[in-house]
């Protein structure tokens, strides 16, 4: 036991730095977080922090605003999932097999992810502008419209809008990762179920599927955090419009502008919460599989 | 095996070191900011050297020239940054939740007074800014809290309409009924297919539109028991909300105003389009008379908010500066506040980018000057000014002000009734924790 123990001493001072940064950076201020979300903290009268129990808690679930905000989240996240996952997958499969040029593909298709979400968001924004944008000035000359349009004049169109910038951000992270377990799956699986006569459909979901059970589970969970906590792009297409208004720009609304720091702790909290259990059950029902 | 642990120690203790030392904010023992510039020179010019952050929105955007005079006189280095109005009180207040210097002299609202000055963020400025300027300035009220000055006037920012005389020419606009009629003339003739131009997007700039609305109208936004007076179909901010609809409904204003903010609403009446503007103001009047900006010079002019039995009333949304508790050069900072509050800069000021003068006796010297163009409209407009607040601005002002300016926008995108979203108003406005003090 005493030498296991010498064994793993190494181990556990080099990720000792590691443990004292999450520590510091994470697990403490998330755990004040915590404890702050049950006070009623307002930064306009400092000093007069108050325990309030779980007041904030049940208030978040009779805050109208809030409601809208995540019925308006969920739309993003289900919008989201479908098109990063399917057209990761799609072109992750056409990436598959070598062509030419096929890096500067790949290149091309890591530039959306590479770029800070507020530089696409305020990039499209412009692309849509009512007054200037280069789609209005494209379908005016092109005859298609009369006159330039408001784009957000209509809350199903913004949230079309701003669901395309999110996909367009986030599906090529989908396609990489969906891309490296495709490269893995060996070929000879393939060629067994190609002289079994099985077609190509079949093989696609009793052999890739399958094998990409793990990547796929990474890419719905991050798909589906990264759209829960959407912000930069919903604030560059309508800022603070209510009709699109997502859970995370409510929580900023809160907690910055009205300055009630404990309420938007507790909806931090909530929304921290949400992701979690997006998470758990994906990974979950992931190995669950590989154990059966 | 011992010499792989002494590495393993060297290496955890190196990489600590330097995350410690990346996440260090520089600040000493009295959590002051360490580096505050050079130590003071001696002479006339104590605090030459240093260089100040001057952050303020794009309206009092300066030429780099301006502040030459300032730096002649005192050896300090203005380093203007510009970003939008709404970025800047939330950027402020990360900043100062963090204590983490933003600039050194920073535009300070004064819808932000009650908020930023009960959490204590800007420093008290009463024994700094000498008495006659003080008294100088009409407006100066509106940056105290409980006696604290903590911040000063810099725009004498208030509110009158613009109309495009080669349009309007002497149709009526001096009511509200008139104003409705004159628009929908023009827009059966086919002189302008949206002839009234105003910001509909959901910011505060719909907000302080529609507030404009109803002081014009003779209203209040609240009671003496700080009641939402809209809830009053006889009121009139009642009647105000629905005028705005009726504008909004009759085709009368552009739907494309539903998400532009009031600075590309003014650019967009500059650009030709438009022939009545609401929530316009001296420096906009200013920009319109400007070829560099503007494709409309000498064919807008200034009028009177339309009012009711022969009064026109307007309110004042007069912009300050204050310095931030944790700036870095405060010192420094309020000497360039003294420079702004002298009378030639300020007639500088007023020559060069239209802001209208914070300082009553500048006001009259240029009046008396012939200097200010349509001095005689200004000067009748500012006899009749009202206070959105008579009781004093609520600490809750910001988060009652965002409410109203995005339920104003929904209620307009989505056809709503006036009484649908005066009900939105009240809901939100029952949320609101009106013990703030």
């Amino acid at each position: 036991m005493l030498k296991k123990h010498k064994e793993y001493r190494t181990a556990y001072v080099m990720i000792a730095p590691l443990i004292l940064v999450m520590l510091l950076f994470v697990m403490i201020p998330f755990v004040n977080s915590v404890v702050q979300s049950f006070k009623s903290i307002n930064l306009t009268m400092p000093g007069q922090d108050h325990w309030i129990g779980f007041k904030n808690y049940t208030d978040i679930f009779q805050d109208q605003n809030i409601l809208n905000a995540l019925l308006n989240t969920f739309y993003y996240t289900v919008i989201a999932i479908v098109f990063e996952i399917l057209l990761g997958l799609l072109i992750a499969l056409m990436l598959r097999r070598a062509f030419r040029f096929r890096f500067l593909v790949l290149a091309v298709l890591i530039i959306p992810w590479s770029l800070p979400p507020l530089v696409g968001g305020i990039t499209w924004a412009w692309i849509f502008n009512p007054q200037y944008g280069i789609l209005n000035v494209v379908l005016y000359r092109m005859g298609i419209i009369h006159e330039y349009q408001l784009w957000t004049l209509h809350k199903d169109v913004t949230i079309g809008i701003i669901s395309l910038v999110h996909v367009w951000k986030n599906m090529p992270f989908a396609a990489v990762v969906l891309l490296s377990f495709l490269q893995q799956i060996p070929k000879d699986l393939y060629e067994s179920s190609s002289i079994d006569g099985a077609s190509r459909w079949q093989s696609f979901r009793y052999i890739t599927l399958p094998m990409l059970a793990p990547a796929l589970a990474i890419a719905l969970t991050m798909s589906t955090i990264a759209a829960i906590n959407i912000f930069d792009e919903v604030f560059s297409i309508n800022a603070f419009g209510l009709e699109t208004r997502s859970i995370m720009i409510e929580n900023y609304s809160i907690a910055f502008k009205d300055l009630r720091l404990g309420y938007g702790m507790a909806v931090s909290m909530v929304i921290t919460l949400i992701s979690l259990l997006f998470s758990w059950s994906y990974i979950r029902s992931t190995y669950r599989k590989e154990a059966v | 095996m011992l010499k792989k642990f002494y590495v393993a120690a060297l290496v955890c203790f190196l990489s600590l070191s330097i995350v410690l030392t990346a996440c260090s904010s520089g600040q000493n023992n009295n959590g002051a900011p360490s580096g505050t510039g050079a130590a003071p020179s001696k002479g006339d010019k104590p605090y030459a050297g240093q260089t100040i952050k001057f952050l303020v929105p794009t309206w009092f955007q300066y030429k780099p020239e301006f502040f030459k005079p300032f730096t002649d006189k005192t050896g300090i280095t203005v380093e203007q940054e510009i970003m939008d109005w709404q970025q800047i009180h939330d950027n402020f207040v990360t900043a100062s939740a963090a204590n983490s210097p933003l600039a050194d002299v920073i535009e300070l609202d004064w819808s932000w007074v009650g908020q930023f000055g009960s959490a204590g963020w800007f420093e008290t400025l009463n024994q700094v800014i000498p008495q006659d300027v003080q008294q100088d300035m009409g407006t100066l009220n509106i940056f105290k809290l409980k006696n604290d000055l903590v911040g000063v006037p810099a725009s004498n920012d208030f509110r009158v309409y613009g109309i495009r005389k080669d349009r309007v020419g002497d149709k009526p606009v001096d009511t509200f009924d008139n104003l409705m009629k004159t628009a929908k003339e023009m827009k059966q003739s086919g002189v302008d297919e949206y002839p009234v131009s105003m910001t509909l997007a959901a910011t505060e700039d719909l907000s302080t539109a529609y507030y404009g609305l109803v002081t014009a109208m003779g209203g209040r936004l609240f009671d003496d028991q700080w009641n939402l007076s809209v809830l009053d179909k006889n009121s009139p901010a009642y009647q105000a909300l629905s005028y705005l609809f009726q504008l909004y409904n009759d085709g009368l204003i552009d739907p494309k105003a539903l998400g532009l903010k009031s600075d590309e609403v003014g650019n967009t009446f500059r650009s030709g389009k438009g022939s009545i503007i609401i929530g316009y103001s001296p420096q906009g009047q200013k920009d319109s008379d400007d070829a560099s900006k503007s494709k409309i010079v000498d064919k807008a002019v200034p009028i009177l908010v339309p009012g009711t039995n022969g009064e026109h009333v307007s309110f004042g949304l007069p912009e300050g500066l204050g310095i931030p508790k944790n700036a870095e050069h405060k010192e420094a900072g309020i000497e360039f506040l003294k420079w702004l509050m002298q009378k030639d800069t300020m007639e500088t000021l007023y020559n060069d980018y239209g802001v209208f003068p914070v300082r009553n006796s500048v006001v009259s010297d240029l009046f008396n000057q012939k200097k200010l163009k349509y001095g005689d409209i200004y000067a009748k407009q500012l006899q009749t000014m009202a206070s959105l607040f008579p009781q004093g601005t609520p600490l809750w002002y910001s988060q009652f002000s965002t409410s109203v300016g995005t339920i104003l926008n929904y209620g307009l995108k989505n056809k709503l009734s006036v009484d649908q979203t005066v009900q939105m108003l009240k809901k939100d406005f029952d949320k609101i924790d009106k013990s703030q003090k």
